[in-house]
Order: structure tokens, then sequence, then C-alpha cells
């Protein structure tokens, strides 16, 4: 555990969430522009 | 210890895992059916008349009877051992069994007869039996009650412990049943005023408008409902199951506050299509529905760093190497994990199908059950499965019948999953495939959809290899003739910092203020809008499969 001390604060928790903050830009960005190849919602 | 309730709650636990093997057995002959494999008439022999007739024993024993049974078990048995004081009025919490139980055959037997195939969203002009609506409202009743018993005890134990912090378990509980309590106001309403004076014939018409509007009152929170007893197992149990403690114990009793406070007035985020909603009131629960989003990042963040705690006390290192070291070999833990990642992803489809205009297009669409399954049919299911596989064996004092085959259930479910909501997404964005549809006999099917239909159909019927897997593990462990040596301690996490948590997050006045505050500003308007220009025209459509 000393050598892994710097690993106090949930440093592996912090890398995960802003992966899941990236993919939740990734995929709602890949949603929103396979709608708007699909023609938007007009017509 | 505590027999009553141990008593009570496998009762719940067993009627709602008899729903869900009911209900969960139509679901892949649904998927059968998609790729043009119809056994519907071959089953007419044994009463099942019709995909719409398999798709409402689907939605109403998993969504709502399977849920609402497991949950009220769970949360009652939670809160006695949390407290570590056995139920004040035991004879009120069994009346809440039997009041559902009885509500749950009224509702049954006209699905199975073929006379409510209006699916578990029962919206007007679909008429049903009135049995199937007053049976649902008996349900609901049934848990108010145990509600309400679970409420006594916690009021009993308040007084006899002055000055002393709830423990979270129980508050987390308790706040889950009071947000259930306002929630269901809408559904009830629905069903007392207008519902069943209409299916009874007491009333020419209905106002389909208004109807749905009561609904999603309530039809939101429930996903709430079904949700917050995981984040009980989540926070207040898993973290003790993997060595860990619970990062933030204040910020997790946070997070449950801003749920009772935030998860009812989004309904109208399901109305974005309903014409008689003016779009200004569509915006205020666009905006609520996306504040809900801080509470469960917290979470997200708050578990994680509590697994993480228990990974790096197991022996992992590096930034990520912990998660290695987690105890992958507890099936309870990993159906709670795999849970959690499922769920991750369901969020994402949530935020994204929360937003009007991409709404727009995916609403009636495949999209909607691909969301749905990663949220009800795997955060909150698989997760109520892990719970099982310790609670299960704790309530018949014998061990698991099989960690293995706990172990394979967990993954396949994960497996299977991921194949059905990758394709059912798909298939609603790109292709805008309707939900809700015998697409096997649909005439406008493109061959385009054919493959992920298929990815689909593979997934669920993997998922229901799963599922008797989890039937196997727990008739074996209920019927096994050994017997535990050691009895199973429900698991409790301790906070990291001991310290008690501030006052404010342990009082209940201004929360619960807030919430109705807030309900009455969110609806207020809009409801009196559409009540004073209530129109009861629309006839009944029954008997339409």
């Amino acid at each position: 555990m000393e050598k892994d001390k710097k690993y106090k604060a949930p440093q592996g928790t912090v890398a995960l969430v802003i992966l899941y903050v990236i993919l939740i830009i990734a995929l709602w960005g890949s949603a929103y522009l396979t709608m708007l190849a699909r023609g938007g919602t007009i017509g | 210890m505590y027999a009553s309730v141990k008593k009570l709650t496998g009762w719940y636990l067993g009627v709602g895992m008899v729903a869900l093997f009911i209900g969960g057995a139509m679901g892949p002959l649904q998927k059968l059916e998609h790729v043009g494999i119809n056994v519907y008439p071959a089953l007419q022999n044994v009463g099942l008349n019709s995909y719409y007739q398999g798709l409402t024993i689907h939605g109403v024993l998993n969504a709502l009877v399977w849920t609402t049974f497991f949950i009220v078990g769970f949360l009652t048995f939670a809160t006695v051992n949390s407290l570590e004081r056995d139920l004040t009025h035991p004879k009120l919490n069994w009346a809440s069994f039997y009041i559902m139980v009885i509500g749950l055959v009224m509702a049954a037997v006209p699905v199975l007869l073929n006379t409510a195939t209006v699916l578990f969203t029962f919206y007007p002009p679909l008429q049903a039996s009135p049995f199937y609506y007053m049976g649902l409202t008996l349900v609901v009743v049934g848990s108010w009650v145990g509600g309400w018993g679970m409420f006594l005890t916690y009021y009993a134990w308040r007084k006899e412990n002055p000055g002393v912090q709830t423990p979270f378990i129980a508050l987390a509980s308790n706040i889950t049943m009071a947000m259930w309590q306002i929630a269901t106001l809408g559904i009830a309403t629905e069903m007392l005023w207008l519902i069943i004076p209409w299916s009874l014939g007491w009333v020419d018409g209905i106002d389909p408008q208004l109807a749905r509007t009561f609904f999603w009152f309530t039809g939101h929170p429930i996903v709430y409902f079904w949700l917050l007893p995981a984040y009980v197992s989540w926070y207040g149990m898993v973290p003790k199951q993997v060595g860990g403690k619970l990062f933030s114990e204040p910020l997790a009793r946070l997070v449950f506050w801003l749920f009772l406070l935030l998860s009812i007035p989004v309904g109208l985020h399901h109305q974005y299509l309903d014409p008689s909603v003016p779009a200004g009131w569509k915006i205020v629960h666009a905006v609520l529905t996306y504040s809900l989003f801080i509470p469960s990042l917290l979470t997200a963040f708050n578990i994680i760093a509590s697994m993480e705690i228990g990974g790096r006390a197991r022996g992992g290192t590096g930034l990520l190497g912990w998660i290695r070291a987690l105890p992958w070999d507890n099936p309870s833990f990993t159906a709670q994990n795999l849970a959690m990642i499922l769920f991750a992803f369901g969020g994402i489809g949530g935020l994204t199908n929360a937003s009007y205009n991409l709404n727009l297009v995916i609403h009636n669409t495949m999209w909607i059950p691909g969301h749905f399954h990663l949220t009800v049919g795997s955060g909150v299911t698989l997760t109520f499965f892990g719970i099982a596989y310790w609670l299960v064996p704790k309530l018949a004092n014998k061990p698991l019948f099989s960690n293995k085959v706990a172990l394979w259930q967990a993954w396949t479910w994960f497996a299977g999953m991921l194949l059905m909501s990758n394709g059912l997404h798909i298939l609603g964005l790109n292709f805008g495939s309707p939900r809700r549809t015998m697409l096997g006999v649909a005439p406008y099917a493109s061959s385009d959809w054919q493959p992920l239909l298929i990815e689909a159909a593979l997934g669920g019927i993997i998922l229901g290899v799963s599922g008797l897997l989890f039937y196997t593990n727990m008739l074996g462990t209920v019927f096994s003739k050994k017997t535990l040596t050691e009895e199973i301690e429900m698991p409790v996490a301790e906070p990291l910092d001991p310290h008690p948590a501030p006052a404010w997050l342990d009082t209940w006045r201004p929360w619960v203020v807030a919430t109705v505050v807030l309900i009455l500003v969110s609806y207020g308007p809009l409801l009196v809008n559409l009540i004073s220009n209530l129109n009861l025209t629309s006839p009944g459509f029954n008997a339409l499969w």
C-alpha cells in the first residue's frame, strides 16, 4: 500500500468518470449526427 | 434474527420471481417473431393468443410485478436489519403482501384470458377488463401499506434513539418508499377517477391526454422506484462485499434526497409528442430531467471510488489495476458490477433520448426497449439477482446451490443484454423500426433490419438461457438439503469517514416540503389547464387482438 500512496485520492475513479463523460459526448454526438444524416426531424 | 421479516421477505421475493419467470419467458418469443419465427399460433392451445398478449404479460409481470414485489420485500428487510429493530406492526406488512397478491391475481387473470391486452402502459383509449385496472391499483395500494409499515418502524426507532443518525440503508430505503408514495398519486388518480369508472361503463368516454399525464406523473419516478433499491445495495452493501468502505456517506445521503426532490417533476419528457402539453412545460420538465444527471454522476463517482478502496485494500495497484483485484469470484458482486456497467450505457441512452429533437426521432422506435432493458432489465434486474445470491441463501438458511452457475448467469446476462440492446438501439436510431410491433409480419420491414434483428434475437435467447440458470440456482438453493453452518449477515458498508453526516442530511421536513412545492410548480398549472378543459369523449377500444 505504501507505494500506492499517490492513489489515496481515488485517481482510478476520476479516470473512469472522465472516460465515462467522454463516452457520453461521443455516443450522444454520434446519435445526433445519425439523426442529422437521416434528415433531422424535418419531413 | 427478525424471523417475521425473513418469512415475509421470502414470500415477496418468491412471488416476484414466479412473475419474472412467466413474464421473462415471453421475451425470447418476441425476439423470435421479429426474425420471422412466429410461435404464437402454436401456443394458442395454452392460451397465448397473440404477440400483443405476450407483450402485455412481459411488461406487466416484469416491469410492474417482479420489481414491486422484490422492492417492497427487500426494502422492508433492509430497513429492519439496518435499524436492528423488528417491525412495529408486522400484521400491517403482511396485509401489504396479501393486498398485493390479491391485486396481482385480479390483474393477471384478465391478462391471461386476453381481456386486458393493453400493454403495461395501458394507454386509453385501449380498454381492458376493469379487473385488470383494479388489480394493478391494489398492487400499488399494497405497496403503500408496506411503506407505512416501514415508516412506523422507522418512527419507533427514532423515538427510541433520539439524536442518533439514521443508518444509511434504513434512511435510503425509507426515502425510496416516501418518493413512491408521492409519485403514485398520479396513477392512483388516473385509475380511480378516469379509467376504472370508464372501464366499468359508468361514464361513456375518457380523456386520453389527461390520463397519459397522470400516468407519466408516476411513470418516470417508477424508474427511480426500481433503481433506488439497487442504489441502496450499490452504496450500502457492495462496498462491504468488495472489502472497501463507502467513500462518502454524506454524498450518498444527499443523492437520495435529490432523487426524492427531482424524480417526480420530470414526467413530461415522456410526452414531448403530446399536442395538448404546451412547449413551455416540456422545456421545464426537460431541464429538470437533465438535473437528474447530477445525482446520477455523483453516484457513479461515489460507488466506483468505494470499489477502488476495496480493490486497493485487496492488493490492487496502479491507476486501474485495483479493478482486477475485486472479488470477481463472488457472484453477488459480479452480477451487481456488470449491472452497473450496463446501466452506465443505459444512462447515456437516457440522456440522449431526453433531448427534444432526438426524442422526436426515436420515441416510438426500438431504441426505447433497448434503453429500457439496459436500465430496468439490467441495472435493476441484474442487481436484484446479485442481491438474491446472498439474500435467498440467508432467508432459506441454505448455501447457494452453485457459485459457478451464478457467475455464468451474470456473465451471460451481460453478454445477452449487450447484444440485444445494441441491436435495438441501432434499429431505432438508424432505421426508425417501430417498437411494440409484430415486425415479423410488417409489410414495411426492410431487409436492412435483418442483421440487427438477428443480433437482438440472439441476445434474447442468451438472456432466456441466463434466466434459466438463475432459476436453477434459486430452486437448487431453496430445495437443498444442506443448511448453513454460519449465518449470512446482511452486508453493511462502513463509511470511510466515521464522523456523522451533517444533520440536514438526516432531516425529512425541508426535503419533503421542497419536493411537494416543486411538483406543484411543475405540474400544477398544466393539470389545472387539462382538468378545466376535460374531454371525456373517447370511447374504449378493446378486443383488438
